[in-house]
């Protein structure tokens, strides 16, 4: 017995290390490259599957139009995704918040400026109550969003039924300055600029990981949870309620189907892009907004593809069981606290 | 006896992402030998020992067993080849029998047409338990009524119920009173006139020293050496296991307590039930409280009612200098108070962020200008000082905090606090599970702070630890302060031990 002498020299042992370290350096490169591969293999089988009808002009417009609001809705989903959070009520309450708009300027007493200011309110505080649900009831906020849906979606199907036509509608032409392609750019890097500040160099999205990482340490490390919980489903409302405002004056009208399936999609975005559903450290805003442009085209080019919308429902659905099956870490803790 | 080696490994090499476990290591275990594996914590000893019990499969090297190429699929393949362990941490499953807990993957062996025979069963049960020196503990029991130890003794048996040639037990002692170590020494007695072999990991180098007939070393997942019976010593362990020397001031050197006048934390009759009621101190800048009992003593409780995480039912805690008073943890931040709470993975690190981000947490909001915004450069500069100042062992900042081993953890813990500048520090076990050598250094930083005029709070369970560090102790028995003891050099473990049980 007696000693032993190590079999490599420690120039040797050095070269292992590194090589070891790039190893792990370039699986993390991959994971954090295949939600933009599978943009790119989207994008590629669409405008292949299409003929090309993907990438025309009107097309263009149209998958402009329909990721705008999603990416909106996605960049203020970042927060609430991040400290591990959720919300269901973001597609009744945005109808709501095109109801109220609509309702207000039908009735013609305030400015439009007024009017599209309360209705953003609506989703705001509906994103709250499923916040206060969860921090001071303690009720999980995968239930206490989902009650909150339910009770969104029978008021706004009880308002907007009330007409005659189902639907209340103004005049599209009077509106059109908002409805317009310079506006919605502008006001969608401004959204992903200030989102993008916030989330990386602020402490409400730096904090917002940390609590989504383990809310205990934040908590005894001196955070106020509530305080940026509750941060993070304001910043949702408002995203939900701007992107309301451009999809009610598109349509020129709110009905009992305005906002419907929002949630859902937007989870299916949060999955796709590869950012954890359960946030923390690794949650990143780029995702979020790749998630959305990945799941718009998707759905854009099936429909060209004349694919029936049920059918289309169906394969964003199971998409979502594969992601989540493929990137979720299952070894630390459950999915939905 | 026969030079037969039961166990060869050659070459074995593991790693864990960038983290190598293990480097080439070769270990020959021959026929009665009782094998001691030590080495701080991520040694590498214990992804040695899984790795002959089937947990887990090296990256490349070769395993013999009797000669014979041997790789285990799993831990029941493991157990037909003759090897059995018995971990740390796993416990019997409580809901079902004893005897389905000691056969449990094996029940197939007792069906008779598919149909279990259990009366075969609890007698076979019976007779390991019997034979393990355990006949108090029946096979037809629940698990569930069985205390700790019984539960851990049951494991035990299911270890022993394949008759292996191999026992591996990895540090189980600790969590084991007198009566499951007799068992365990017991059975290591009889492996070795049984020309068996044990492998035996333990961080308790006097149980070692007369348990075992060699020791190796590891150290960063190489064998460092390999001690026979002659050359075997507690200093010369320690020495390799930490690669340099350690001196014999392990705790403080000074004998008598100090401590400056001004009061910085005082606690004024608060009581949180079912806890603890009317505790009253005073931390004094300059010292190091210590704070003595058992675990339901209410010490620890104290320890969080102090950082304002538990609400206090009556009285207040407050900081005089600052003339504030202690209502939740943000306040004690806010005034300059830190925490190193007692179950570091859950309560004081987020394991999946990076160091930075822990260091930094509650750092963040002295780093905002006007607007909110932090600059990465500023960020930058204290994570650096911090990883520098402390010696964390790491890539860089941006490293996963989960990849370090648990000393490293434990010094990202302390450097978010030395980072935000405080005055006052509840330390709740910080050296729990944490190896010799990051052990001095926490120590020698509790004296820095102390010189610096800050005051600690020292929650020990480890009497030495409490009586070597503390200027004062409190000790804490059934939620009230049983005695208090002043720094000084006579004070031993027996004065101290009447007052906590």
């Amino acid at each position: 017995m007696g000693g032993k002498q190590v079999s490599r020299t420690s120039e040797e042992n050095l070269l292992i290390q590194q090589q070891l370290d790039k190893k792990a350096r370039q699986k993390d490169l991959v994971m954090n490259l295949i939600p933009y591969a599978g943009f790119v293999f989207v994008v590629t089988a669409l405008a292949i599957a299409t003929g090309g009808n993907l990438f025309s002009t009107n097309n263009l417009a149209n998958i402009l139009n329909q990721s705008f609001v999603m990416i909106i809705v996605a960049v203020g989903a970042s927060f609430v995704y991040a400290h591990g959070g959720m919300d269901f009520t973001v597609g009744a309450s945005m109808g709501l918040a095109e109801f109220v708009i609509v309702t207000m300027i039908l009735a013609n007493r305030v400015p439009l400026a007024i009017a599209l200011f309360v209705g953003v309110l609506v989703p705001v505080a509906s994103s709250v109550s499923v916040a206060c649900c969860a921090l001071y009831l303690k009720i999980p906020v995968f239930v206490g969003s989902l009650g909150l849906r339910m009770v969104l979606m029978g008021v706004l199907n009880m308002v907007t039924t009330s007409s005659e036509s189902g639907q209340l509608n103004i005049s599209y032409n009077d509106y059109r300055f908002i409805d317009n392609v310079a506006v919605k750019l502008f006001v969608l890097i401004a959204i992903i600029v200030a989102g993008y500040y916030l989330f990386e160099y602020t402490g409400i999205g730096k904090k917002a990981k940390i609590i989504g990482g383990n809310r205990t340490v934040a908590r005894e490390s001196g955070i106020n949870v509530s305080k940026y919980v509750i941060w993070g489903y304001v910043f949702l409302g408002v995203c939900v309620g701007i992107a309301g405002i451009f999809s009610l004056f598109r349509a020129a009208g709110v009905s009992n189907t305005s906002g419907s399936g929002t949630e859902f999609n937007l989870m299916t975005c949060i999955a796709l892009g590869g950012f954890p559903l359960k946030g923390g450290q690794r949650s990143k805003i780029i995702n979020a907004i790749l998630g959305a442009m990945t799941v718009c085209i998707l759905s854009n080019g099936l429909l060209l593809c004349n694919l029936d919308a049920n059918i289309i429902n169906g394969i964003k659905g199971l998409l979502f069981i594969v992601i989540v099956g493929l990137s979720y870490d299952r070894s630390s803790g459950k999915l939905v606290s | 006896m026969r030079e037969e080696n039961l166990i060869t490994a050659k070459k074995i090499c593991k790693s864990f992402g960038p983290t190598r476990a293990l480097i080439d290591v070769d270990i020959e275990i021959r026929r009665g030998e009782i094998r001691g594996l030590i080495g701080e914590n991520g040694s590498g000893k214990s992804t040695f020992s899984s790795l002959v019990a089937g947990l887990q499969k090296a990256d490349s090297g070769e395993l013999y067993l009797k000669g014979e190429p041997y790789s285990p699929k799993d831990m029941v393949d493991a157990q037909r080849h003759g090897i059995s362990m018995i971990v740390q941490e796993m416990g019997a499953i409580p809901g079902i029998t004893v005897a389905s807990n000691i056969f449990a993957g094996r029940l197939g062996e007792f069906s008779k047409f598919g149909i279990l025979d259990w009366k075969k069963i609890n007698r076979a049960a019976d007779a390991v338990l019997a034979d393990i020196g355990a006949p108090d503990i029946r096979g037809d029991m629940m698990t569930s009524v069985l205390n700790f130890e019984d539960r851990k003794i049951v494991e035990i048996a299911r270890a022993m119920s394949t008759g292996p040639d191999v026992l591996i037990i990895d540090e189980t002692t600790t969590a084991l009173a007198q009566k499951g170590r007799t068992i365990i020494y017991n059975l290591i007695r009889r492996m070795h006139e049984e020309n068996k072999a044990v492998f035996f990991i333990s961080h308790d180098l006097d149980e070692l020293m007369e348990v075992c007939n060699t020791i190796t070393v590891l150290r960063d997942g190489v064998i460092i050496d390999t001690l026979d019976q002659e050359s075997m010593s507690v200093e010369r362990m320690r020495k390799l296991m930490v690669g340099r020397e350690i001196n014999g001031e392990y705790y403080r050197a000074d004998v008598s307590g100090s401590s400056g006048s001004e009061v910085l934390l005082k606690a004024d009759h608060i009581s949180v039930r079912p806890w603890f009621q009317n505790i009253s101190l005073e931390v004094h800048a300059g010292e190091i409280l210590g704070f003595g009992g058992l675990s339901g003593s209410g010490m620890h409780e104290v320890g969080r009612a102090l950082f304002g995480i538990d609400k206090v039912l009556t009285g207040s805690v407050t900081l005089p200098r600052k003339g504030k008073e202690i209502t939740s943890p943000q306040s004690a931040v806010k005034n300059g108070m830190a925490y190193i709470p007692k179950d570091r993975d859950n309560e004081s690190i987020v394991l999946t962020g990076s160091i930075a981000n822990n260091i930094l947490v509650p750092v963040w909001d002295k780093l905002e200008n006007k607007v909110g915004f932090i600059r990465p450069g500023e960020e930058e500069s204290v994570v650096q000082e911090q990883i520098g100042k402390l010696g964390i062992k790491c890539r860089n900042g941006k490293q996963l905090v989960k990849e370090l081993s648990g000393g490293n953890k434990q010094k990202v813990a302390f450097s978010k606090w030395l980072g935000n500048d405080c005055d006052v520090f509840i330390m709740d076990c910080p050296t729990r599970g944490i190896d010799i050598g990051v052990k001095t250094d926490m120590y020698r930083l509790m004296e820095r702070l102390k010189k610096e005029g800050k005051g600690i709070v020292l929650i020990s369970e480890e009497l030495p630890e409490l009586l070597g560090m503390s200027d004062r102790v409190l000790l804490f028995k059934d939620g009230v302060i049983s005695k208090e003891f002043k720094r000084e050099e006579q004070l031993g473990e027996h004065d101290v031990i009447e007052y906590i049980i």
